[in-house]
């Protein structure tokens, strides 16, 4: 079995859609419960991880500048993040089929934990 | 083959089993036979009046003497005995004169703990609850100083006449000239009381209500393990909520206002505690994350979560190995928010051993890990150890205790949580229809149950229009549900 990291991610339209009204947001919790209760009950949950809150800092460029995040120019926010044990990036990919995030408009990133150097290591822009 | 028979004429086996008051031969008999083991019947003064009709047909070759303190009328076979009670010796040498030859047929003992059990002899006598049962019918334990026995001959009578009992009332109504037989005087301050206990404190009332229902969703987000956490965080709900509300008045909705005050708390102690504390093994890591926290822990306090979490806390509380007695005072505590001290007037025992009881049950759930599962195999033989349980409960307050001849409250619970069971398809079989169907038919009774003096009146003698009809509907509702509450099992 390896690791496999979930980042979830959606827009303010998708993210409005199912938590704007808190009936909207109940019904939505309750399926997120269920999709992550079946993960944990087929032993897939490695570690259940947390969502993120939208305020925050960036720190970026060669002098760490610091401003106010998110992005709000960003069309995709990370909501958080999650950890899974699968077969195989496919299995993982599969499970991440049933999750209500993605079913509604947003997406999850399926990405391996990097046991070895990345090809592109801490470079991101 | 022992009956606890009521006042206004039921009666009930002591394993729980319903059945109305009928006269019934074999029942007769076989009461007749053990009884002819014993020649002294030992009685409470008011079982003695009551039986007042019966005393001149008894046959027998016992001595009469009148107890010079007495008022009582005397008669041919039996015997008055002034002040046993004073001295628990004195019963014991009234035993020593026959030895085996004497039943105890009150409270003399069970009213003194400390009293060596010389008379309990007799297998019907035992358990105890059962003596405590019947000795609160019999005697008057507010006047202890009354007491008189029957002597020679005349047990196995007695017993018949006993049986007999609701046919017995009428003939005694028209002896004593179509006057009740007052079985019961409580102390007037007492009384009322209790009749105004409902009136008294609405935040008792709310208490009772909404206590039994926040312990249970707590339950299931802690686990069984930290009921005592989960009954801290209720007490501490409503303390927050007597500071508030006598400031600021109650709210529309106060079961509501609790319900959210114990969800955010509930919420803290899981984000203060969840590396520190273990909690509902059900739950598995989803505590541990913000994902799933908060949807947990509303679905936890859901009404059918709740209704479920309520259920199996009460099946749990009917564990084998907890007595009946540790059951009822279990259920009480848990489930319908009563103290140690109004259990212990409820069910006739010191506080001191209501409190050992409920900290032993809560013992043993703490360690049983689970709360039992309402998808298990028992389910079916546990749902009749509830009945039993409710059952028991309902007779608390339908017999009321030391300073109440009926307790009402009580009945409510019992009433309560078999609506709780039949809420349940699984447990709404036809036996717990009859069960509900029974308690609403003696709850539409409870308004008519006392006559104006605060006495116990008679079946033949209660004014029927004070019966409440809307308990007797639902009554006729449950016993028409189906599957059938007529069936054949019932009585089984």
């Amino acid at each position: 079995m390896s690791e496999f990291v979930y980042l979830f991610r959606a827009g303010e339209a998708q993210q409005h859609e199912a938590m704007g009204t808190p009936e909207r947001a109940q019904k939505s919790m309750q399926v997120w419960l269920s999709w992550m209760r079946e993960l944990e009950a087929k032993g897939h949950l490695k570690s259940p991880g947390q969502p993120l809150a939208m305020q925050g800092k960036v720190v970026r460029g060669p002098s760490c500048v610091v401003s106010d995040g998110p992005y709000v120019e960003a069309k995709d926010l990370v909501l958080g993040f999650m950890i899974v044990e699968a077969r195989d990036l496919a299995q993982a990919a599969e499970l991440a089929r049933g999750c209500p995030l993605a079913v509604g408009g947003g997406s999850v990133e399926v990405r391996p934990v990097g046991m070895s150097p990345s090809p592109n290591p801490g470079q991101a822009a | 083959m022992f009956n606890r028979v009521s006042a206004d004429g039921y009666f009930a086996s002591a394993d729980g089993k319903l059945d109305w008051t009928v006269p019934d031969e074999a029942i007769d008999q076989a009461g007749a036979a053990r009884m002819g083991d014993f020649d002294t019947m030992l009685f409470g003064r008011h079982t003695y009046e009551a039986f007042e009709s019966f005393w001149p047909q008894a046959e027998g070759d016992s001595t009469f003497a009148s107890d010079p303190h007495s008022d009582g009328p005397a008669y041919e076979n039996t015997a008055c005995h002034g002040g046993l009670d004073q001295s628990h010796d004195q019963v014991v040498v009234l035993d020593q004169q026959d030895p085996g030859q004497l039943a105890e047929f009150s409270a003399l003992s069970s009213a003194r703990p400390g009293a060596a059990p010389r008379v309990q002899r007799s297998a019907w006598q035992r358990p105890d609850h059962l003596r405590q049962r019947l000795a609160r019918f019999a005697t008057d334990r507010a006047r202890p100083d009354r007491r008189v026995s029957i002597r020679r001959g005349t047990a196995a009578l007695g017993w018949r006449a006993f049986a007999d009992h609701g046919c017995f009332r009428a003939r005694a109504a028209r002896t004593l000239g179509g006057q009740a037989v007052r079985l019961r005087k409580p102390d007037a301050a007492l009384r009322a009381a209790s009749l105004s206990a409902a009136r008294l404190d609405p935040h008792a009332l709310i208490f009772r209500r909404e206590s039994g229902r926040l312990v249970a969703a707590l339950t299931r987000i802690f686990g069984v393990h930290n009921l005592a956490l989960a009954e801290d965080v209720v007490q501490d709900a409503f303390s927050r909520a007597l500071e508030l509300w006598g400031a600021q008045g109650m709210p529309e909705n106060p079961g509501a206002w609790l319900m959210t005050t114990a969800k955010n708390r509930a919420l803290d102690i899981v984000r203060r505690e969840r590396t520190a504390r273990r909690f509902a093994p059900e739950m598995g890591r989803l505590l541990e994350t913000e994902w799933t926290l908060e949807p947990l822990i509303d679905e936890a306090f859901a009404a059918h979560t709740v209704r479920d979490e309520q259920l199996r806390m009460m099946f749990s509380c009917c564990h084998a190995k907890l007595s009946e007695e540790a059951q009822l005072a279990l259920i009480l505590n848990v489930l319908c928010g009563f103290g140690a001290h109004e259990i212990a007037s409820a069910l006739l025992a010191s506080k001191a051993a209501i409190e050992k009881r409920i900290s032993r049950g809560k013992k043993l759930l703490a360690s049983s890990q689970h709360l039992f599962e309402l998808s298990s195999a028992d389910f079916e033989a546990r749902s009749s150890t509830v009945r039993h349980a409710l059952y028991l409960l309902f007779n608390e307050g339908y017999h009321g205790a030391s300073d109440a001849p009926v307790r009402r409250e009580l009945c409510a619970e019992a009433l309560r949580l078999t609506e709780l069971l039949l809420e349940y398809p699984p447990a709404a079989t036809p036996a717990t229809f009859a069960l509900g169907a029974l308690f609403c038919l003696h709850a539409a009774r409870l308004p008519a149950r006392l006559d104006e003096g605060g006495d116990l009146s008679a079946l033949a003698e209660q004014d029927r229009s004070r019966w409440t009809r809307g308990s007797r509907a639902r009554a006729c509702g449950y016993s028409n549900a189906p599957p059938s509450a007529t069936n054949s099992r019932l009585t089984t």
